[in-house]
């Protein structure tokens, strides 16, 4: 049994590492068939870890990271910023991975 | 998270812009009361691409929205406007060979690509003034990659879009379909714009919703052409089913066609054909004696229909009810054009298509439908207008 949760987390481990290609100029996977729900589906990136400082400002409250969809706009996620220092960090969803396990 | 452009936005109003790919490890310091000025980005390409070039555009925008603001001013005859366009379309270019040299240098940047693809078409003024809107509207998406389903995640393609059928494509049903056919065609291999298009137009000038007249000639014409069992991969068979099978009530009635014929049988027992009618005009009215807004509608259009009866008539289906209501319904409201209805529906059904109700449409001389979606106010109007035409 422990050997089967090993070999699943190696598969899941292998088949994110391979969708995210990490060089800025390595193939992005552009023209990759993006499945029936190509909305759910996206080129992933990260994990995420950004940190912005604004030099000028003591903000200190909640961030939202607002993403774009055509022509609609979402909360992708919220985060806080203390002392005028915003720090977001999140684990790489890998989808495809676990999809086609 | 998924790459795209993204805003992080404070309570107090501030907001900063990044473009994140895959690399998503970075950090930024800024001024934000000079944001452009004073950024300083490390460890992400995209977002300093994205500063640096605004910082170059700040360069050229100044004297480009000049330009802009000083032909607002001109007579297009004159030298001086001339000058300005040349003026405008060198500078234009200008920008565009940047981002092309900055595309050619990264040709997997997410923001080069987003750059690119957001440039407008040059106005082709060698061309004669009735070809440049067309000539524009044809080039309008020639810079977009659509390999990069990336762009769907910045604001671009959106606001492309909505110009693209809001202001460059006349609002009525063929243009709308013909300029959807053309978009299409582009991104016939690129599943997720193909997918998100098609429904966008359909959403947008969806039935009911639209303000459109006969946005049903723009749902069916789509879902015929787009809904199939090959090209709608993102639903199941039943969805496809459903949709076409609505799509192809509504292909009966639309605007420009013959309007059907109907027949069917009145109070008295009596058999009516509606093609038979002999007036110039015929209204078909479509309703339901429970629905409120036929209950306001009903009078007003009978008291057009006494006014105008010698060149207007009404043929009057009644829908969803059943007998006793219907024969109710006529004698209080004192109904005296033609009513019928069917309670098998056989009669009606596929000729007539009705959403909500009441449901009119106004049929001519030649007996082809020249309105619909009307309200009784818009009769006089939709008569003027054809008699005009004539």
């Amino acid at each position: 049994m422990k050997y089967f949760v090993f070999v699943l987390s190696l598969l899941i481990w292998v088949s994110c590492k391979e969708s995210a290609p990490k060089n800025q100029n390595s193939p992005v996977s552009l023209e990759a068939d993006p499945g029936k729900d190509p909305i759910s589906n996206p080129v992933m990136g990260g994990p995420t870890d950004i940190k912005i400082t604004m030099t000028d400002l003591t903000y200190t409250g909640p961030v939202q990271i607002v993403g774009f969809y055509l022509d609609q706009n979402y909360i992708q996620d919220t985060t806080v910023a203390q002392n005028g220092i915003i720090t977001y960090k999140s684990a790489k969803v890998c989808l495809r991975g676990f999809i086609t396990l | 998270m998924p790459q795209g452009l993204y805003y992080f936005m404070m309570k107090n109003d501030q907001t900063i812009q990044v473009m994140v790919d895959e690399d998503q490890t970075f950090e930024i310091k800024v001024a934000m009361n000079d944001i452009f000025n004073s950024i300083q980005v490390n460890g992400s390409f995209e977002t300093e691409l994205m500063y640096k070039t605004i910082q170059y555009e700040q360069t050229i925008n100044p004297e480009l929205i000049q330009i802009t603001e000083k032909l607002k001013g001109l007579q297009e005859s004159s030298p001086e406007y001339k000058t300005l366009v040349s003026k405008k379309l060198e500078l234009e270019a200008q920008k565009m060979s940047y981002f092309q040299k900055l595309l050619a240098d990264h040709p997997k940047s997410l923001f080069a690509n987003f750059k690119v693809s957001g440039q407008n078409p040059a106005f082709r003024i060698d061309l004669p003034k009735e070809k440049q809107v067309h000539q524009y509207r044809s080039d309008f998406w020639k810079n977009v990659n659509f390999n990069d389903r990336r762009l769907l995640r910045t604001p671009m393609i959106g606001t492309k879009l909505t110009r693209y059928f809001k202001e460059l494509t006349l609002q009525n049903p063929d243009s709308i379909v013909s300029s959807a056919h053309s978009l299409m065609k582009l991104c016939e291999n690129n599943k997720e714009y193909f997918m998100v298009f098609v429904n966008w137009v359909m959403t947008t000038y969806e039935p009911g919703k639209a303000t459109l007249m006969d946005a049903e000639s723009v749902f069916s014409q789509m879902a015929l052409s787009y809904f199939t069992y090959d090209k709608a991969f993102w639903s199941d068979t039943t969805e496809v089913n459903f949709i076409r099978k609505r799509a192809t009530e509504m292909s009966a009635s639309l605007v420009g066609q013959d309007g059907p014929n109907v027949i069917s049988t009145d109070q008295f027992g009596k058999q009516q054909e509606l093609l038979a009618k002999k007036t110039e005009y015929i209204v078909v009215y479509l309703f339901n004696p429970d629905c409120e807004n036929c209950q306001k509608e009903t009078p007003l259009l009978h008291e057009f229909y006494l006014k105008n009866k010698s060149n207007v008539d009404v043929f009057a289906i009644a829908i969803d009810t059943d007998d006793a209501e219907w024969r109710d319904y006529i004698k209080q409201k004192k109904l005296s054009w033609t009513n019928v209805y069917d309670p098998t529906n056989k009669s009606i059904y596929g000729k007539y298509f009705v959403d909500h109700t009441p449901e009119m449409y106004l049929l001519n001389k030649k007996r082809k439908i020249i309105g619909k979606n009307l309200k009784t106010f818009q009769l006089q109007t939709m008569i003027d207008k054809d008699k005009s035409g004539r």
